[in-house]
């Protein structure tokens, strides 16, 4: 260990302040850091300081210790990142009585008393589960999206969604989740390109379709280098909570309200819902979940980042979950949640979620 | 695609949060253990006490959870309400008994006087407060610390060993581990100070 210039205060003993702490110096090197001390304020405040934290690691144990939702996770889900946790459990007795009560504990059958009573106040007429009443939610749904169609170019997006489009359902644990399909294709989107692009025939389209012509529904970039330098992004409506797949016209006008604006189109490339149908299409059959069919959309769209909008069922109402996700490790980037939504507020948090996509620096990640 | 999985806790707020009871007892049923282990860990109480910091933990979710927001998990939003209402409990039980020693200076029966030594050699609930705030930071700080320094300090000061054992365990000598403990510790304190600094509570 250095040992000490007592005549130079410059020469601040910061490595052996610690060791002056503990008592583990010399006798010879305790005194010059003791001699130290009554000179220097700055080394006697550092040394205060060191004291504090050092006392917090040794009385606060469970600094050390992971968190409990980190510790419910890992009985509940098997996370356990770089062995992390199962290795802070061999050697920590604090854990390892934390985690024999906690599955040693039992959760009553019933609600507690005192939490069933603020329920009641704070619910006076508590509903519960619905799931009878979706057949009444289905038949309303038009009615609240129908104020859109009133708007001339927005009567003119969902009259060009092709006849063809298709809502896939797939069983899951937690309800079915629809994958919601369309054949919009954004032709005529963006401001500029709106009066730019010659406007689209549905019979030119819908033929084209049907004879497999893949090029059809293709996104027809502006300039192809430009385009193919963007980051390509991915947009996706997914539904959960109901008990069927919902009317057409309902699944194209919220991806209508997905139309990426000419701000964004500047910064990204976006793949088309026609694009998504068309990969759906070929993937029916395949006994594939939702999260596999999109993972491989991605993959062969060469989708770098995807806004996914999950529209859940919700009583009378809906809530909606959007959630910007970086399609290479799963990472959700960004992401926005609000629940209690009626039919027209949902598709105007739909149109307000392409936000997301301006909050991260998404340009920097892709390089 | 974890929007997708996670849409189990999204279906089970949203009904929550409509007052459907089932909801809430399956909401019930998964965190309770959870919330049990936080108000264990925050506040080494009898059984009863916690069992009764579990139920507020839960009637103040009732209210909290519209404000649930799902960039986090919500095992996380659950973990953050059981310590904001163990640090409730903490101040109310401080402010009742002040109020208790501010009513044994009018009152001299020997229950008063009884109440005011046991609160005496009890560690003072403030100073509990303090460093129960304290001892988090540090925790954020740990996790931000290198994993070298980290694993230093947990042999030094969680199994507190001597210098002379983990030498033998890490092959390092005595001298060179007691200055690099010494820097580790002053890189904690460095983290320690930005995080306070930028507000992290």
């Amino acid at each position: 260990m250095k040992t000490l210039d007592k005549n130079n205060m410059e020469n601040h003993p910061q490595d052996m302040l610690l060791g002056y702490l503990e008592g583990t110096l010399s006798v010879e090197d305790h005194d010059m850091v003791r001699g130290h001390l009554g000179q220097c304020e700055e080394c006697a405040e550092e040394i205060d300081s060191l004291g504090k934290l050092a006392g917090i690691l040794k009385s606060e144990k469970h600094v050390f210790c992971p968190e409990p939702w980190e510790w419910y996770e890992f009985i509940e889900n098997g996370y356990n990142p770089g062995g992390r946790l199962s290795s802070h459990l061999e050697i920590c007795p604090l854990c390892s009585a934390e985690i024999a009560n906690y599955n040693h504990s039992r959760t009553q059958e019933t609600l507690p008393t005192v939490i069933k009573e603020a329920l009641k106040e704070a619910y006076p007429e508590p509903s519960f589960s619905k799931h009878s009443e979706a057949q009444g939610r289905f038949a309303r749904i038009p009615n609240w999206f129908s104020p859109m169609f009133r708007f001339p170019t927005l009567a003119f997006g969902a009259a060009l969604a092709a006849i063809l489009a298709v809502v896939l359902l797939y069983p899951r644990g937690n309800g079915p989740i629809f994958i919601g399909v369309s054949s919009e294709d954004w032709e005529e989107a963006g401001p500029v390109a709106k009066s730019a692009l010659p406007k689209f025939v549905p019979a030119q389209k819908e033929s084209k379709a049907v004879g497999g012509n893949s090029q059809v529904h293709k996104y027809t970039p502006k300039s192809r280098s430009v385009e193919q330098s963007k980051p390509k992004v991915a947009l996706v409506v997914v539904f959960s909570g109901f008990d069927k797949p919902l009317p057409q016209s309902t699944v194209d006008s919220l991806y209508e309200q997905l139309r990426p604006r000419a701000d964004l189109e500047k910064r990204f490339q976006f793949s088309t819902p026609a694009q998504l149908k068309q990969f759906l299409e070929k993937a029916v059959g395949r006994n594939l979940s939702p999260t596999r069919i999109l993972r491989e959309f991605y993959k062969e769209s060469s989708i770098n980042f995807a806004l996914v909008e999950n529209v859940k069922a919700d009583e009378d109402k809906f809530g909606l979950k959007s959630q910007l996700v970086d399609t290479h490790n799963d990472q959700i980037l960004a992401e926005s949640i609000q629940l209690g939504l009626s039919g027209t507020e949902l598709a105007s948090r739909i149109n307000d979620s392409l936000a997301l996509l301006n909050d991260v620096k998404i340009e920097k990640r892709t390089k | 695609m974890a929007s997708i999985n996670e849409n189990k806790d999204f279906s089970l707020v949203g009904q929550c949060l409509s007052g459907s009871e089932p909801a809430w007892m399956e909401f019930y049923s998964r965190f309770e253990r959870l919330v049990r282990m936080v108000v264990r860990r925050r506040l080494h109480n009898s059984e009863d006490a916690i069992e009764d910091v579990v139920h507020d933990v839960f009637i103040t979710l009732i209210s909290a959870l519209k404000n649930y927001n799902s960039s986090y998990s919500l095992q996380n939003f659950v973990c953050t309400i059981a310590e904001r209402v163990c640090v409730d409990r903490y101040r109310f039980s401080n402010a009742s008994k002040r109020n208790a020693e501010t009513h044994s200076l009018d009152d001299e029966n020997s229950g008063v006087v009884y109440q005011v030594m046991k609160s005496s050699n009890q560690p003072c609930q403030e100073e509990a407060l303090i460093l129960a705030q304290e001892a988090e930071i540090v925790k954020r700080a740990l996790r931000l610390l290198g994993m070298k320094c980290r694993e230093l300090l947990r042999l030094r000061y969680y199994d507190e060993a001597p210098y002379s054992k983990i030498a033998e365990l890490t092959g390092i000598t005595e001298n060179t581990l007691t200055v690099q403990t010494s820097r580790c510790i002053r890189e904690l304190r460095n983290i320690h100070q930005n995080l306070v600094k930028s507000g992290y509570k």
